[in-house]
């Protein structure tokens, strides 16, 4: 009898913490998901931050781009990280452009691999953009880090 | 006795009811019109958009000051915005472009490792910020700590970077694309002004001078930027003191020679290797004229 | 008597004494004795030279011939006439009267010492007293009393025979005296109320001491005593009664019937006491220590209810009609009721002006003297009374100014403790005189008194004894008790009274009788008593009745007109305050404290920020809400302090003026009036010294109304603890129990989001705690109407907060609930079915109901009409979605907004900062004004979150300068700390006058506190609960016990 109402409490109990305290991995979008990335940076200086939220697009339609201009300088070797909010179905591409010409990209589309970072020494100073899209189009969450090598 | 008590109760009962009437009168609130007016506009919108991709161009202030003190640069004080001056700046406009300026200090006086200066300018940057709503995004907290220990300059510059960027892309997100504008407005000049006052010698000279040549690339994308606000008088002047800039840079030639860049992978990274290249004719004379500028562009700023 | 006064005297004894044959040897003898009694050897030389002088020129004229002295003697008589009338008018401007009679008695004497009254002579003497204004009647009798040998023209009301004659002159008074020798004469003159003496044999008299010589004119004065050796003697009241005629007094029958008291504690006051009295006589009340001598004055006199028994005055019951009888009765205790700083007129002054209604200045200054010289204190009415230990006047002295601030009220019944304690002999003596001169006069008074000389001993007319534990053992003639104790001793000698070689009665003997102990076998004594008391008190049932007094008694007049409330409340308040004034030291430290206060706190924290200036910048001192916050503590202190002794230095008075009926309403009103005017100017002071050198510009009118508030609470408080406690340090130890919790509540060194939970830390509203603390309202007050207020920012405040509550909403609130939603749909999406808790349901269903009534509705109109779907039950992803998207757009509508307004702003102050002469203007504007700190603390900038979840709500905790009060219900005053507007009864008011009022009603408040005794009431029910109910629980298992006993039969 006692046995009974002993474990009729836990399970309420457990019941309630289940749908009342999430404990399933929070999502890291945002500045968590910089501070992770940041830590990957090694021995690098870090430049600035480039957050990409996507949600999902629909069937058909063409995965959504978002661009941003940067400015390299001659005689500095770039490293652009690529992290991904592992929370999200989405896997986050990063390409380099300058202008139109695409300089690198993260993801190899033969073999399918995602890459951590694209190094760049740069020699020509001027106008690059960068470019996050997720692939297939998922929703996703990602955080772009530019940074220099000592 | 009692009726002594009743009677003096109800003086002062009314006393205090005279009180209330006297002070009851609220003050109306005649903001109404502020809280009606239709001033949305479409093209607004569309501003903040190719803002917030444009206005990322816009150097981080360590870039140029790791250059400089790999060029055995000497720390200078002077070259600073004076801590005191803050007191002077009491509209939006005046707060983010010295915000974007004491930016820049905190970043030069973090890699040159002078901690102690530190404090009074952390302090105005927090004053800036809340005066224009956006306090926070800095932790002042750690910055704090973190600058007691000089090892933690790399963590410091990461936090100071990083809340720049938030406090950029939150203006943008909440349509105040002009105070991001102005505050990378105010952290690229004092950058230039300081990288166009140091005094160097030959060969870091020429790299420095090389550099500042190249700003004239940011230069083109920071009128742009500006373009966008010309209907503020304010705007207006500071885009045509940038204007009068130009005319100096537009002495700077820069010669490109294009090449083919091929992506390698390398231990599980992506390598580039590009052979492009870019030249900057660049002389002292040139330096000069556009240093006065600068200057003066600076000085209209930190007043 | 001054030098001028004795020459001109010489000069007229002079002229009377050279009429006619010239000076006389005798009469030149009369001269010489007359300066002997008041000058020294050296002075008498000198006037008796003077007076020769003035004689001198007369000796010359010896050698006439008969004929021509009459005719010269005619002549000088006319020119020394001339002189006469001038030397007489000079001393009439600057004799009093009673020295001028004193000075004509002289003159008689002059003429009397050789018998030779020619007509010249007469006529000098007639022209002085017409000069000097004495009554017809009044000359002739003194005529009579110095010059007439022959008893039968002895005839006049205003001369009293004292003899051994039984047949007198019938209009003459006399005083039967057996053992006298020949005759005294004492003439009294009226209209100065002075006696004059003479006798006529040569037998041993004494006067005061000294040996009377017959045929010389003696004063004889208040307190004179004519003894002969071996003899009873005669008082001065004994004499002055045979003149007196005092009908102002009624006739009181006074009756103790049984009175039985027992303290609050349990132990017995008094055993059955009875005894019956009426007026004109003086009863003394004795006994050991702890016998009940004070505990039966206070009840008899009205003070203390006895549990058992009765007190009647003419029939009618003391403590049931008190307030009728009060009027009759006066009570002199044994301490010191005097206002030490006022003199000693002031003191009877002020008294008299609370006793009688409707007299006019004039009428009070009359009764003021008369009482001054019934007393013989007319020659130190000007000197302050000091207090005991630095003395201005002597103990004797004020002693008998206590008992004349109860002859002011003329009681028929006078109730006196210890009158003679702690003073010398001399001065004892005179004070019984001025006791039995009153009964004299018909009054009934006891005295309750210990060891008395057996001079004073003698003087009452009954005595009562009373044993340890309230036994009255004794009640009857003094002598005699001697007697009834000796025999009951059966001592031998026991019919002899008096010692009769001596005259004296010893008292002690009676004592020493009653509190006998038995002697062991080595002859010491031991604690048992041979008799006890009860023993004595049956001996005294037994053998003592009572004699019981009869007759009719007059109706007892109606109480006293007392002055009307308003004209107590001046009196109290004059008094105070002229008691106040003179005191200096009281006076230069109260009004200096405050100014020198200020200034070490405002200079001390006036600081610089920037180590290389020397320009003062209010903007950037920190230190000014700390000040502000000292400003309360400050005030608080001061206003307790000034206080605190108050009403507990008055306390004597306060008791010895309940027989007054006064109103306490007014006394207390004047107190608080003058503690009010004091807390008043210390407030100005402070302000004034404190906000200046702080710069703090303008609003000073708002900090001395704070500050004199504040300070005026703590006046009140004081004084309800100053009349709660029964000692002066306990007052003080208080104090810091009334400061200290005031300083941690105010909400400034601690703050409020700080502090305990369990006492109310962290929530939405001030801690209920601090509700109760003024310096908490005061400290919200000053500072909310400094930041809201200031020159430069009451330009801002409006837009300002409008922009913070569009912040607030858009930056924090809004993503906040959006959160909630988020967090659902996540958690929806990772596959639970019941992903929201019931709890975050009901804040987000409060939380929209409350946006859905928010002012701003009415300017975006969108609604979230589905706030009922927001249940469990009904909760799903369309509705979470529709949700987010009316979310979404609230959240739009106040970025705009916000914007437009931070533009708004931004623009002002861009027009304001237009050209460099106007950028100046403002940033003097900003550092005169406004400062960076306070602004920092009323915004709560170093608040850790935000925004806070209460239960089901969310609070603002950013910002509190800037939020409206939430909780609107129409009876709920409180709200967050430091808001702007306080909410009540459905109207906002402005922080400052509500807090203000607020203020105020605490002192109300205390102010009834005060006039109902609460505080004291408190205490004593504290103290005596144990003892009362460790009784009355004894007394209800004594009554169960015995109903179950009854019942059971067991």
């Amino acid at each position: 009898m006692i046995m009974t109402k002993q474990l009729i409490f836990i399970m309420a109990v457990a019941t309630l913490i289940v749908f009342c305290i999430p404990f399933e991995a929070k999502s890291q979008c945002g500045d968590e998901l910089t501070n992770i990335c940041h830590a990957k940076l090694g021995n690098t200086r870090f430049i600035r931050s480039f957050p990409v939220q996507h949600g999902e697009v629909d069937r058909g339609s063409s995965p959504r781009v978002t661009r941003y201009e940067i400015i390299l300088n001659r005689g500095t070797t770039y490293r652009i990280f690529a992290c991904n909010d592992k929370t999200k179905p989405g896997r986050v591409i990063v390409s380099l452009y300058r202008g139109d010409q695409l300089i690198a990209t993260t993801y190899d589309v033969e073999t399918g691999r995602h890459f951590p970072y694209i190094e760049y020494p740069v020699n020509m100073s001027g106008r690059y953009s960068l470019q996050f899209m997720f692939k297939g189009g998922k929703e996703g969450c990602a955080v772009g880090i530019l940074s220099t090598v000592n | 006795m009692v009726k002594r008590n009743v009677s003096s109760l109800l003086l002062l009962t009314g006393l205090l009811v005279l009180f209330f009437v006297a002070c009851a009168p609220e003050r109306p609130d005649d903001l109404t019109e502020l809280l009606t007016d239709d001033l949305i506009s479409e093209e607004m919108k569309m501003t903040d958009e190719a803002v917030g991709q444009m206005i990322s161009s816009v150097p981080n202030p360590v870039e140029m000051t790791i250059l400089l003190q790999k060029s055995n640069v000497v720390y200078s004080q002077d070259l600073l915005n004076p801590s005191g001056s803050i007191s002077n700046y009491n509209t939006n406009f005046k707060k983010a472009l010295n915000l974007g300026v004491y930016g820049t200090d905190l970043v030069y006086m973090n890699i040159y490792d002078r901690t102690v200066s530190t404090l009074s300018y952390l302090r105005n940057l927090q004053n800036l910020a809340d005066g224009l709503r956006i306090g926070q995004f800095f932790d002042y907290e750690t910055l704090n700590r973190l600058s007691e220990s000089s090892r933690n300059i790399d963590s410091v510059l990461y936090i100071t970077n990083r809340g720049f960027d938030n406090m950029t892309r939150y203006l943008i997100d909440q349509s105040r694309s002009s105070i991001a504008v102005l505050i990378a407005y105010g952290t690229w000049i004092e950058s230039l002004y300081i990288a166009t006052k140091v005094k160097t010698h030959p060969p870091n000279k020429e790299l420095i001078n090389q550099r500042i040549g190249e700003q004239k690339i940011v230069l083109d994308n920071m009128l742009h930027l500006l373009s966008n606000y010309r209907n503020d008088p304010f705007f207006e002047e500071i885009f045509l003191d940038l204007m009068d800039l130009k005319k100096e840079f537009d002495n700077v030639t820069i010669s490109y020679i294009y090449e083919e860049p091929v992506m390698k992978e390398i231990d599980g990274k992506i390598v580039v290797i590009d052979n492009s290249r870019s030249e900057v004719n660049i002389n002292d004379d040139i330096i000069d004229g556009i240093s006065k500028q600068v200057e003066y562009i600076l000085n209209k700023i930190i007043e | 008597m001054s030098e001028e006064i004795l020459k001109a005297l010489m000069q007229l004894f002079a002229i009377i004494a050279k009429q006619d044959v010239g000076v006389s040897t005798n009469e030149r003898v009369y001269v010489e004795n007359f300066l002997r009694q008041q000058l020294n050897e050296k002075s008498v030389k000198e006037y008796l030279t003077l007076f020769d002088k003035y004689i001198g020129d007369k000796k010359a004229s010896e050698i006439d011939t008969d004929k021509e002295k009459e005719k010269k003697s005619k002549l000088i008589s006319v020119k020394d006439s001339v002189k006469i009338l001038g030397i007489a008018k000079k001393i009439n401007k600057t004799l009093t009267q009673k020295q001028k009679v004193v000075v004509l008695v002289r003159l008689c004497e002059l003429v009397n010492s050789d018998k030779k009254f020619t007509p010249q002579r007469m006529a000098i003497i007639d022209t002085a007293a017409e000069v000097f204004n004495i009554n017809k009647e009044e000359y002739n009798a003194i005529e009579t009393f110095v010059i007439e040998d022959d008893f039968s023209k002895w005839d006049i009301a205003d001369i009293l025979i004292i003899n051994s004659e039984k047949k007198i002159p019938k209009r003459a008074k006399h005083i039967y005296w057996d053992q006298l020798e020949g005759s005294i004469l004492v003439l009294h003159i009226h209209s100065v109320d002075l006696y004059f003496l003479s006798y006529t044999s040569t037998r041993e008299l004494l006067l005061n001491g000294l040996p009377i010589n017959n045929r010389k004119i003696y004063l004889f004065a208040r307190g004179g005593v004519i003894k002969q050796p071996k003899d009873k003697p005669v008082f001065y009241t004994d004499v002055a009664s045979q003149f007196m005629s005092d009908d102002t007094t009624i006739n009181v029958h006074f009756k103790i019937d049984k009175v039985h008291y027992r303290f609050p504690n349990g132990h017995i006051g008094l055993m059955e006491i009875s005894l019956d009295e009426q007026s004109g006589k003086m009863l003394a009340i004795m006994g050991g220590s702890g016998s009940g001598k004070t505990t039966l004055l206070n009840v008899v006199s009205g003070m203390i209810k006895p549990t058992r028994g009765n007190v009647y005055i003419n029939g009618n019951d003391l403590h049931e009609k008190s307030d009728l009888l009060k009027g009759i009765i006066g009570y002199i205790p044994q301490d010191d009721l005097l206002i030490e700083e006022l003199t000693v007129y002031e003191n009877l002054y002020y008294s008299t002006k609370l006793v009688y209604k409707n007299l006019s200045e004039e009428e009070i200054e009359n009764k003021v003297n008369k009482v001054l010289f019934n007393l013989g204190l007319s020659h130190i009415k000007n000197l302050k009374v000091g207090d005991p230990l630095n003395k201005e006047i002597s103990g004797g002295q004020r002693k008998r100014l206590n008992i004349g601030l109860e002859l002011i009220r003329e009681p028929a019944v006078l109730f006196v403790d210890e009158p003679t304690s702690g003073l010398s002999s001399r001065d004892s003596e005179n004070v019984m005189e001025l006791l039995r001169e009153l009964t004299v006069r018909g009054k009934l008074i006891f005295i309750v008194i210990h060891q008395p000389s057996s001079e004073i001993f003698k003087m009452f007319d009954n005595v009562t004894i009373l044993d340890e534990g309230g036994f009255q053992v004794y009640h009857g003639n003094p002598v005699e008790a001697v007697i009834y104790f000796k025999k009951l001793d059966n001592q031998i000698n026991s019919h002899i009274g008096e010692c009769p070689s001596c005259g004296n009665v010893n008292p002690e003997t009676i004592f020493s009788i009653i509190e006998s102990r038995i002697v062991d076998e080595y002859g010491q004594p031991t604690v048992n008593r041979k008799v006890t008391p009860i023993e004595w008190y049956a001996h005294f049932k037994d053998k003592i009745s009572l004699k019981k007094i009869t007759g009719v008694f007059d109706k007892l007049p109606e109480s006293f007109k007392k002055p009307n409330w308003l004209n107590q409340y001046k009196i109290f308040f004059a008094r105070d305050f002229f008691s106040k004034i003179s005191n200096r030291q009281y006076l230069l430290l109260n009004l200096l404290e405050a100014p020198l206060l200020g200034f070490l706190l405002a200079f001390v924290i006036r600081y610089i920020e920037d180590p290389t200036s020397d320009v003062y910048i209010f903007r950037n001192n920190d230190n000014i809400m700390p000040y502000i916050f000292m400003c309360t503590i400050v005030a608080l202190f001061l206003g307790l302090i000034v206080s605190a002794e108050e009403i507990f230095k008055d306390r004597k008075i306060l008791k010895r003026e309940s027989f007054l009926n006064l109103s306490r309403s007014s006394y207390l009103c004047s107190k608080i009036g003058i503690l009010f005017i004091l807390s008043a100017i210390q407030a100005f002071f402070f302000i004034f010294v404190g906000n200046y050198i702080l710069g703090i510009k303008g609003m000073y009118f708002e900090y001395w109304l704070v500050f004199f508030s504040l300070a005026a609470f703590a006046n009140v408080l004081g004084l309800n603890i100053s009349s709660a406690f029964n000692s002066a340090i306990t007052i003080y130890i208080l104090i810091p129990f009334l400061i200290i919790p005031q300083m941690v509540l105010t909400g400034a060194m601690f703050s409020f989001d700080k502090i305990n939970r369990a006492i109310g830390g962290g929530q939405d509203k001030v801690p209920i705690i601090a509700e109760i603390m003024p310096s908490r309202w005061a400290f919200e007050g000053l500072v909310t109407n400094q930041y809201i207020n200031n020159k430069y920012n009451r330009n801002f405040y409006t837009q300002r907060k409008l922009e913070s509550e569009l912040y607030y909403k858009n930056v924090y609130y809004i993503p906040e609930l959006k959160r909630y939603v988020e967090d659902y749909k996540f958690r929806l999406s990772q596959g639970h079915e019941e992903s929201i808790c019931e709890e975050d349901l009901k804040l987000l269903r409060n939380e929209i109901v409350k946006e859905n009534e928010s002012k701003f509705t009415q300017y975006h109109n969108h609604r979230f009409e589905k706030t009922d779907k927001l249940v469990p039950e009904k909760f799903n992803r369309s509705i979470a979605d529709e949700l987010t998207s009316y979310l979404i757009r609230l959240n739009d509508f106040y970025r705009i907004r916000f914007n437009i307004v931070n533009n708004a702003i931004d623009e002002e102050i861009a027009r304001r900062v237009s050209t460099s002469k106007k950028h100046e203007e403002y940033t003097q504007l900003l550092n005169d004004h406004h400062n960076e700190y306070l602004t920092s603390f009323v915004k709560n900038a170093m608040v850790p979150l935000p925004l806070v979840r209460l239960d089901n709500h969310l609070v603002q905790k950013t910002d509190p300068i800037y939020l409206e009060p939430q909780d609107l219900r129409l009876l709920n005053f409180r709200s967050h700390f430091l808001a702007p507007k306080k909410h009540f009864l459905g109207s906002f008011y402005d922080t400052f006058y509500f807090n203000l009022v607020i203020l105020w009603v605490f002192t109300i408040l205390l102010y009834f506190a005060l006039y109902y005794n609460f505080f004291s009431k408190t205490i004593f029910f504290a103290e005596n609960i144990i003892p009362i109910a460790s009784r009355k629980i004894r007394a209800t298992r004594i009554k169960i016990r015995d109903f179950l006993i009854e019942q059971t039969g067991i």
